[in-house]
């Protein structure tokens, strides 16, 4: 083997648009081919994991309703099964996660196997079990990010300080053990205007990667969803807010598939965020979920009456609804030059505000305003 | 699976750099997208673009030689 080859790990994968080259350093995955409106890869680039739902946490806004008693039906040998397949159908990357009572230990023996299978497994914890022992362990993960909800001494969206001393301890932990520690953060409209202080607050912890994530109405979550939403005015300066604060804190800021409207709205051309990968409702396509229910879904928070049993994985048109969503687009994502990328925003959330699936995004900063009020620039920008 | 070469260089269809998505997602919930390239604008996206056609170029017309008959 080479030595770029050592140091690259690249990954080859034929794809119905050309071919994706999977990088392990640096982390990339490269898309070849030639142009098409809708980049469909031949499998998930990657899959989330949620290996149970067992938590004795209680907050508020879990969105896999995890509970202390929580029955999961997935046992190793299953798991070890999904592996391999996943594996076989040529996944790159899994993204791990369970209630906080489910040991990391567990997590980490399945990342070992997804590793040694040629998969890059990441986590995401809220770090109750960090221990600088168990840390050890957990650089078997390429990634850690701990889930914080904000700072201060204020409310996080689960209903308690986000910024606990057993939360800041656990961040501590983790950076002194591993390499690539960063952070989750879900935005509300409560802590949405406190993202410079937040920003501010990781920097000193020496925090350099923040991903984003957008609330959303599923599990428990949907009970004060209306209250979390952030509000119009939020929505249309989030993109360059967030942007600048990247900028002033030197800091890598991922925002979840469901701010694609968000980051189109804020007037970059289609040809940019193609470029850099930026991808609306990808579930079923771009990503799959599997919990330890046995439960296989398009994404992590869609909750279909009839889940697909996770021996379907791999199987073709599992997710019709989510295939044939921008064949349907109603008004104005039909017309919207953004469609093929933002794919009509958070299905989830349409479905849950407006009671169908099949309905536009309504956060959606260019859903919102209608056509006719909006500013001669903003025209401009959105053709 | 075999793919044809491309038969114009300046063709809009040639094939190229698609997308190049950073880092990998470490959120188990939903699929994360670095925008911190969008400070960058398209200059870097642009030079990656030139670089990643005629690498894609490169491969495709060394396939297509190695496949006659198409």
């Amino acid at each position: 083997m080479s030595l770029a080859s050592r140091l690259l790990r690249p990954r080859l994968r034929r794809e119905p648009f050309g071919w994706t080259v999977a990088l392990a350093r640096p982390r990339l995955l490269v898309m070849l081919g030639r142009p098409t409106d809708r980049l469909d890869p031949a499998a998930p680039f990657e899959v989330h994991l949620t290996i149970g739902h067992r938590c004795s946490q209680g907050c508020r806004g879990c969105y896999i309703d995890a509970r202390p008693d929580a029955a999961d039906t997935m046992s190793d040998a299953d798991w070890v099964w999904v592996l391999g397949r996943l594996a076989r159908m040529g996944v790159f990357h899994l993204a791990l996660g369970a209630g906080e009572d489910v040991p990391l230990e567990r997590l980490a023996s399945l990342a070992a196997r997804a590793r040694g299978l040629g998969m890059l497994p990441n986590l995401s914890t809220s770090g109750r079990q960090v221990t600088p022992r168990l840390t050890a362990r957990l650089r078997v993960f390429e990634q850690v990010h701990l889930n914080l909800d904000g700072t201060g001494t204020g409310a996080g969206v689960n209903g308690r300080p986000p910024w606990s001393p057993g939360r800041l301890m656990a961040l501590r932990i983790l950076r002194a053990c591993h390499p690539r520690v960063g952070v989750n953060l879900v935005l509300t409209r409560h802590n949405c205007d406190h993202l410079g202080e937040i920003f501010r607050a990781l920097r000193r912890e020496g925090i350099r990667s923040v991903e984003l994530l957008r609330y959303k109405p599923a599990g428990r979550g949907g009970r004060d969803y209306a209250a979390m939403a952030l509000t119009a005015g939020q929505g249309r300066v989030l993109v360059r807010r967030i942007l600048a604060l990247a900028l002033r804190h030197l800091m890598t800021v991922r925002l979840d598939c469901s701010f694609a409207p968000f980051v189109c709205a804020a007037g970059f051309s289609p040809a940019l965020l193609r470029r850099i990968g930026l991808a609306g409702c990808v579930g079923g396509s771009w990503l799959l979920s599997l919990d330890g229910r046995g439960a296989l879904t398009a994404c992590s928070f869609h909750r279909p009456a009839q889940p697909r049993d996770f021996r379907r994985l791999g199987g073709p048109g599992l997710f019709p609804e989510f295939d044939d969503w921008t064949r349907r687009a109603p008004e104005p994502c039909r017309s919207c030059r953004y469609l093929d990328i933002c794919r009509g925003g958070c299905h989830v959330v349409a479905e849950h505000v407006n009671g169908d699936f099949f309905t536009p995004d309504p956060e959606c900063p260019l859903v919102r305003r209608p056509r006719s009020n909006r500013p001669l620039f903003s025209r401009r920008m959105e053709g | 699976m075999k793919l044809a070469a491309p038969e114009n260089s300046g063709d809009k269809q040639s094939p190229g750099l698609l997308a190049v998505r950073s880092g990998s997602n470490p959120n188990s919930s939903s699929l994360g997208v670095n925008v911190t390239w969008l400070l960058l604008g398209g200059a870097l996206a642009g030079v990656l673009a030139l670089v990643g056609g005629t690498l894609a170029r490169w491969v495709l017309s060394r396939r297509h030689e190695h496949e006659p008959g198409e």
